[in-house]
């Protein structure tokens, strides 16, 4: 009896722990979920409405611009906004989109059962059919025909074929990513990203167009540069599953021709900037394909972390001019002076790390320097009259870029193997002043501060041969049209820029973030004094040069720990630098 | 309509119906003859309906559980939301761009997991209805919600669960709950996939606990019911054996319990049967052995009356009429006498066990000749008339010549006796395996049930005339017992006045198994009339 009220004891005690969560356990480690979700990185969107009954000219065209902010139905084409419209087809907004800071209707005509409404905006830039952003400035004047239909409804009969979207839509509704191709010189291994802006009009949409544009080649532009991609032509795009970390991407049968691995390997590049995405699988009309050199038929990102455009291995340590004219680098706290009979000024290192390419004081002489056997020579004279060089650029073949300009034009030079100079005959940038020009690390694209009239503005220019075989820089585009008076730049990494510029709205020079294909600038936060240089190299800290006039007028270069998010500072030193 | 089939399908249905049916029959069968199968399946419907029950209410209660759970923290959420939003959008009517980053801060904070996506719905502006996160469709959320929250005072929360669709064309059961800020609506929509799947495994985890307990009851209940079926089983075979004559037969008993009990009183019983019938036994042998002794010991002093009742006989025209009748009947009483104990001594002969088979291979039809001519003087003196039908050929068999010549003449007197003057029959068969041999009369016949009793010892059908016909009443027993030692069978058959058959079907071989006879026991012109068309036959040739 007693046993067995010992045991019904027991079994209710065992009924009741199984309902009670657990108040203690051992610390377990991991994420609940296994991978991550494709929804990390929230996108918003706006919700369009067609039109209102008995609305006006001037209701209905407004209700028609902020409609089309909207990338809705299947493939993004302004499902709602076509509403508005008298026509379906009579607007096909691929063709270019007009990006705006400003809208105003400056005037609306109604004749009976017609309309016509003007509206002007600010224009900033325009994005191409390819994806391809172009900084252009200028007052932009759209007409839109109306008329009224059967029910006594106005409607669009005709309009500008551009999409005109304000500067938020553009952030709202398009992404800005890079396609990856080769670098023209096939000794350079890092690829060249190609910015495009593409439409958000759904995750599956947008990774799949990224795709089918990167199969499609680069932009107009970047061609211009010469880079190769390896799809073979006329490579479709039959499917692309992203599902567990993995994307699977099913070409067409003109692939078979291409070289497996270096189409992998953009893709993988290409694809990898989607978060959803951390392997590959290749297929070739639906099969997949061993690609040589890697085990199984996923591949993972790290196989072709080679080929990073950022180039690979520890960041290099800074370098910086000490109050006294030499050189000195960024070892420990206090910077050390390795060559000290080395004087120089606005110096540039090579990617090996073994040459120094700077300017004489006076600006007008480019010297090379063997920092292992402390040989100086100057390599080049200025041959404009009042030329003044500004900071030289190394690109990774070992070549120096150095530009020389004054009032009036500039001349552009390339200094091969430290020795043989050439003037580069197709240099576009010839009529204006350079204030500043660095090249690309892949060599493709060269960076530059503008002097036109009185702004100074941040171009983007390829670098290439002409079909006669001399070398040009050419193509110079703005990338941004709020940067009005930038005063040095560098490349952050292979497609965004450090500038040291000034706004219209904002005219006391600031650090800014700017991605080369034309997205929003961001601010960055400065070490607080008057910036004057900057340099910058993937996964090191930046540099910052400033002048700080109290306690007392002092020249310094910071650089942001990134463990404490502050700037930390090298007393009297300048000129910063990291190899490029 | 039916469809035509193929004569082939047509066999292979009818097949599965006659194995369907066969396998039917065999689980009844089982049914009806196995309590394990009945108790095991009774457990298990039982069980299942318990489990079932069980399951459904659980599963609710799980259900109800997560999904208040989920609400509540969905509404924490939406209170959280809505008071960035309040902050955000205090300053009076916002411009499109702060909404957006509204919605954007608020679609953030749902984490890398998606918890929610988060619409706001702003109808102030032309071409543009508010914002969404992410891929979901405005749809999403019901009209009966909007109206709800559109009317009601400004940051009091609704709730309700509807189907979230998305862009691709996906859609999911989700909770929507929103609230109204400021001129705004704000509305999270929340998947309930987690939940579902939560749900999912929990169904599963039921759904195998619940075979797991049912299977496991089933296998107890099969286990208790073998530990009761299996002793039960052995006292019926105990018992069955027991009634085939093997009295030694006990069971075996185990433990103390009640199936203890009842194997201990089935052996006592048993037991006591045992020594009742062995007493009887007992009794039985001494009294044949009584009889026996008594037979011998009356046979020296009857031979010596015998002889004197003979001398007297010789001498009885030399007394005077009354004594000479005496002698006379004296003479008549002791043949009776002597035949009388002539067949108690045959009878005890036979109690003890001591009657031998004296086969040999004879003509039947000899026999028979041979008996009806020892009885064609009586049946003359009654007026009979024997007939007989043999087979052409001689019909051999192994008998015992003595003992089947006792059996005919006393079927014959019998009939004789019995006739009353009419015709009597005597007929002969044979098959492969056996001989038969049939006497018919047409006398008085016999009473339903007679046909038992003749075989018994001293049975007579009418006691009192039996005096005078003379029979010792001990015929027919002996001649049964003469039948059984050849191995095989003295029938009777008879009606009131329709006279009697009795039937002596012997083997050919002797100590052979006899299975059937070649002639029937109930006269064919008897059995014909009893079919009723043959009665209509009759009718119509009268
Ligand atoms: N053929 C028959 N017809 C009617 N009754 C018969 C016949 N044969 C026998 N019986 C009945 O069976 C009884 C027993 O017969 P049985 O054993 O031969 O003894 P017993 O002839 O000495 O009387 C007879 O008394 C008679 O009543
Ligand atoms: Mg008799």
């Amino acid at each position: 009896m007693r046993r067995g009220l010992a045991l019904v004891t027991v079994v209710l005690c065992a009924v009741a722990g199984c309902a009670s969560v657990p108040s203690g356990s051992q610390v377990i480690g991991g994420r609940i979920t296994n991978h991550q979700q494709p929804i990390d990185d929230p996108y918003v969107r706006v919700i369009p409405v067609g039109p209102g009954r008995d609305w006006d000219p001037g209701k209905i065209i407004t209700a028609f611009q902020a409609a089309s902010g909207s990338f809705d139905g299947p493939n993004g084409d302004h499902k709602v906004a076509r509403e508005y419209l008298a026509c379906g087809g009579c607007w096909q907004p691929g063709i270019s989109t007009v990006v705006y800071d400003r809208m105003e209707q400056t005037s609306v005509q109604i004749g009976g059962a017609h309309a016509s409404v003007t509206v002007e905006v600010d224009q900033l830039g325009r994005i191409g059919s390819d994806g391809q952003y172009i900084a252009d400035s200028h007052r932009f004047k759209a007409t839109y025909q109306l008329r009224q239909d059967a029910q006594k409804q106005w409607r669009i009969s005709w309009l500008p074929q551009e999409l005109l979207l304000s500067r938020n839509d553009v952030n709202r509704a398009f992404r800005t990513l890079d396609l990856y191709f080769f670098s023209p010189d096939p000794q350079v291994k890092a690829l060249v990203p190609n910015p495009v802006f593409i439409p958000m009009v759904n995750r599956t949409w947008l990774s799949q167009q990224l795709v089918k544009q990167l199969l499609g080649g680069p932009t107009t532009w970047l061609r211009g540069a010469g880079v190769r991609t390896d799809f073979p032509g006329g490579t479709q795009l039959r499917r692309l599953d992203i599902s567990g970390g993995v994307a699977t991407v099913d070409l067409s049968r003109q692939a078979r021709s291409g070289d497996l691995r270096n189409m992998s390997i953009q893709l993988m590049w290409t694809l990898r900037q989607l978060r959803e995405v951390d392997q590959l699988k290749l297929e070739i009309e639906g099969k997949p394909v061993q690609v040589p050199g890697v085990g199984g038929t996923v591949q993972s990102a790290s196989v072709w972390s080679g080929y990073n455009p950022d180039g690979q291995g520890d960041a290099p340590r800074g370098w910086v001019r000490t109050a006294d004219g030499r050189l000195a680098r960024l070892d420990s706290s206090v910077p050390q002076v390795l060559l000290p009979k080395l004087r120089v000024s606005q110096p540039a290192i090579s990617y090996d790390a073994r040459q120094v390419a700077a300017v004489s004081k006076s600006g007008d002489t480019v010297t090379v320097t063997d920092m292992t056997t402390g040989a100086t020579r100057v390599v080049l004279h200025a041959k404009l009259a009042g030329g003044r060089f500004c900071k030289p650029s190394w690109d990774s073949r070992g070549n120096v870029w150095a530009v020389e300009s004054n009032s009036h034009g500039s001349r552009l030079w390339e200094i091969t193997s430290g020795t043989t100079k050439i003037a580069v005959d197709g240099w576009t940038l010839a009529p204006y002043p350079v204030r500043a020009l660095r090249i690309s690390r892949d060599g493709t694209r060269a960076a530059a501060i503008v002097q036109m009239g009185q702004v100074s503005q941040v171009q983007l220019g390829r670098v290439d041969r002409a079909p006669t075989g001399g070398l040009q820089a050419e193509g110079f585009i703005a990338i941004n049209s709020d940067l009005s008076a930038a005063l040095d730049l560098t490349w952050r990494d292979a497609d965004h820029l450090a500038v040291i510029g000034a706004t219209d709205s904002n005219p006391s020079p600031l650090l800014y973030d700017v991605p080369v294909g034309g997205g929003t600038i961001q601010p960055m936060v400065g070490p607080g004094g008057d910036m004057k240089a900057v340099a910058a190299y993937p996964g090191a800290p930046l540099l910052v040069a400033q002048h700080v006039s109290s306690p007392q007028p002092l020249d310094n270069v910071c650089w942001l720990s990134d463990k404490y998010g502050e700037w930390k500072c090298y007393d009297r030193t300048s000129a910063p630098a990291y190899p490029g | 309509m039916r469809i035509p089939l193929k004569a082939s399908t047509r066999r292979g249905l009818s097949v599965i119906r006659r194995l369907a049916r066969a396998a039917l029959g065999a689980t009844q069968a089982r049914w009806r003859r196995s309590i394990r199968v009945r108790v095991v399946t009774t457990t298990l419907v039982v069980s299942a309906i318990v489990v079932a029950v069980l399951g459904v209410f659980l599963m609710q209660q799980i259900t109800n559980a997560l999904l208040e759970a989920k609400e509540r923290a969905a509404l924490l959420q939406l209170d959280d939301g809505v008071g960035i939003a309040q902050g955000r959008l205090a300053t009076g009517p916002s411009d499109p761009e702060t909404l957006n980053d509204v919605v954007t801060t608020l679609a953030r904070r749902s984490g890398t997991a998606g918890l929610y996506e988060v619409i706001l719905i702003d109808d102030r502006d032309p071409g543009i209805n508010g914002f969404s996160s992410n891929a979901i469709k405005p749809d999403s959320v019901p009209a009966r919600l909007r109206l709800q929250v559109e009317r009601a005072p400004a940051s009091n929360p609704y709730r309700t669960y509807g189907r979230l669709s998305y862009d691709d064309g996906t859609s999911t059961a989700g909770l929507i709950v929103g609230a109204k800020v400021n001129a705004y609506q704000i509305y999270y929509l929340f998947p309930l996939t987690q939940e579902r799947q939560s749900l999912v495994v929990v169904q599963r985890t039921l759904f195998g606990v619940g075979a797991a307990l049912m299977l496991l009851l089933a296998a107890i209940a099969s286990l208790v019911t073998r530990q009761v079926v299996i002793p039960v089983r052995l006292a019926a075979q105990s018992a069955e054996r027991l009634a085939a004559g093997r009295l030694e037969e006990r069971m075996k008993v185990r433990g103390e319990d009640d199936l203890a009990r009842l194997a201990t009183s089935f052996n006592d019983m048993a037991a006591n049967l045992q020594e009742k019938i062995v007493q009887l036994e007992e009794l039985s042998k001494v009294q044949r052995q009584f009889v026996s002794d008594v037979s011998h010991e009356l046979r020296t002093p009857l031979t010596t009356i015998r002889i004197a009742a003979d001398v007297l006989y010789e001498a009885r025209e030399d007394f005077d009429p009354l004594t000479s009748r005496s002698a006379e009947l004296l003479q008549s009483q002791l043949e009776r006498f002597e035949g009388l104990l002539a067949d108690l001594l045959e009878i005890s002969r036979y109690d003890a066990g001591a009657a031998t088979l004296d086969a040999e291979s004879i003509d039947v039809r000899e026999l028979v000749l041979r008996a009806v001519g020892d009885t064609e003087d009586l049946a003359e003196r009654k007026g009979s008339k024997i007939v007989q039908q043999l087979p052409g050929e001689a019909t051999m068999a192994e008998v015992d010549r003595r003992r089947v010549e006792r059996i005919l003449r006393n079927l014959l007197v019998n009939a004789v006796e019995h006739g009353e003057g009419k015709d009597i029959v005597v007929s002969v068969a044979a098959d492969r395996d056996a001989v038969a041999i049939a006497v018919r009369d047409h006398g008085c016949g016999l009473r339903p049930g007679e046909a038992h009793m003749v075989f018994d010892r001293f049975w007579r059908a009418d006691p009192a005339r039996a005096r005078t016909t003379g029979g010792t009443g001990l015929g027919l027993s002996i001649s049964k017992e003469d039948a059984r030692l050849h191995g095989g069978w003295l029938q009777a058959w008879g009606e009131p006045d329709q006279g009697c058959q009795f039937r002596l079907s012997l083997p050919r071989v002797a100590g052979a198994e006899l299975r059937g006879s070649p002639l029937p026991l109930v006269p064919p012109e008897v059995e014909l009339r009893r079919a009723p068309y043959a009665e209509l036959k009759l009718e119509a040739d009268a």
